[in-house]
């Protein structure tokens, strides 16, 4: 027991797990990426309570010990062994599929309830086989996990297909139920920049009038670009959308560099789209700037 | 300069100093068989906390 006070009355609370990655492919670091799928884990450290009942991630931890401690105190776990046994599934379904990662096995069990076992499926499908997942795009995005819906965007975007096109357009729209919906809607929308046709212009163009600190912005304008410049003939729609990109100026002294930078961006990719050089960026970007910019496509 | 995982580490153990993040610090009850602590907790109804950290 640490002799820490503060923290000694919540020992015997929780169960206390340590789970380590080294990424060395060890068995017992593929345990830990697997507790880390499981758990939705992107980032370093997490701190985070899962009910062993359900499986599910109940919440999150804080790092300071009061806070900490009141975490713990708060957190709830059931009774059961149904989460053990699912649990207990999942791993022989793991075990095997990295015995023996087949084709047919992994689109087996791409469709497997279990995400861990989903996902690890999907990563066996991205090499072997990856128009499988334009073709099984909507269920797979439609997947209320962000880390799997990660992970099946960059695969759309690393080899595009236009089957993609439809869920991609949707999950651009609503996200869904999401912890980091504008991550989601990124990856959409550059997945869609390689992914998707004229039509999904239109999906596009809501994001490039985003704040202009959000990163969903350059993405949209940028997926624009790459589809005008795929399809030709989607020039004119993607200039329209592009003109109409230039952010509002702003007043905010944080904001306002920011607005200059993507009003720029949104300038030079309207000399991509349409192969002009358009109007002289103004000394100062401001409303009366924006507009002759505007007009001078 | 302070490794990320050992900020936690400091804050509920300050006199604790680790080598490295592979091994639980000393104190709380640590376990690093998933399997078995959610076996435990499915019996006494505790929720299950999990510390991540890697390699730095």
């Amino acid at each position: 027991m640490l002799p820490n006070a503060a923290l000694k009355p919540v020992y015997d609370k929780v169960e206390w797990v340590w789970v380590y990655r080294d990424f060395t492919g060890s068995d017992a670091d593929r345990m830990a990426e697997r507790i880390s799928i499981r758990c939705g884990v992107t980032g370093w450290p997490g701190l985070l309570f899962l009910d062993a009942a359900t499986l599910q991630v109940t919440g999150a931890a804080e790092r300071e010990v009061d806070d900490f401690v009141a975490n713990v105190e708060s957190a709830k776990g059931g009774k059961g062994g149904a989460g053990l046994a699912a649990w207990r599934e999942a791993e022989k379904k793991a075990a095997e599929l990295h015995a023996a990662p087949t084709a047919e096995k992994s689109e087996k069990l791409l469709g497997d309830v279990d995400i861990v076992v989903k996902t690890l499926a999907l990563r066996i499908v991205v090499k072997q086989g990856p128009a499988m997942i334009a073709a099984r795009a909507t269920e797979l995005l439609a997947v209320a996990n962000d880390a799997f819906r990660y992970e099946v965007l960059d695969a759309l975007s690393a080899a595009p297909d236009p089957k993609a096109t439809p869920a991609l357009e949707v999950l651009l729209k609503d996200p869904g139920e999401s912890r980091n919906p504008n991550v989601v809607r990124c990856r959409s929308a550059k997945a869609l920049g390689k992914c998707g046709g004229e039509a999904s212009i239109a999906a596009l163009a809501p994001g490039t009038k985003a704040a202009p600190n959000n990163g969903l912005t350059g993405i949209s304008v940028d997926a624009i670009v790459e589809i005008a410049q795929r399809n030709k003939g989607a020039s004119e729609t993607a200039r329209k959308a592009l003109v109409d990109a230039y952010p509002e100026p702003s007043e905010d002294k944080w904001m306002k560099p920011m607005a200059v930078t993507l009003a720029k961006k949104v300038h030079e990719a309207l000399g991509k789209v349409t192969g002009k050089k358009g109007a002289k960026f103004p000394e100062v970007y401001d409303a009366k700037g924006r507009e002759e910019l505007m007009k001078g496509w | 300069m302070i490794a990320a995982p050992y900020v936690f580490v400091f804050a509920v153990a300050a006199s604790v100093a680790l080598a490295d993040s592979s091994n639980p610090p000393p104190g709380a009850p640590w376990t690093k068989d998933f399997g078995a602590a959610l076996e435990a907790a499915s019996k006494s109804g505790k929720p299950v906390f999990l510390y991540f950290t890697k390699t730095y």
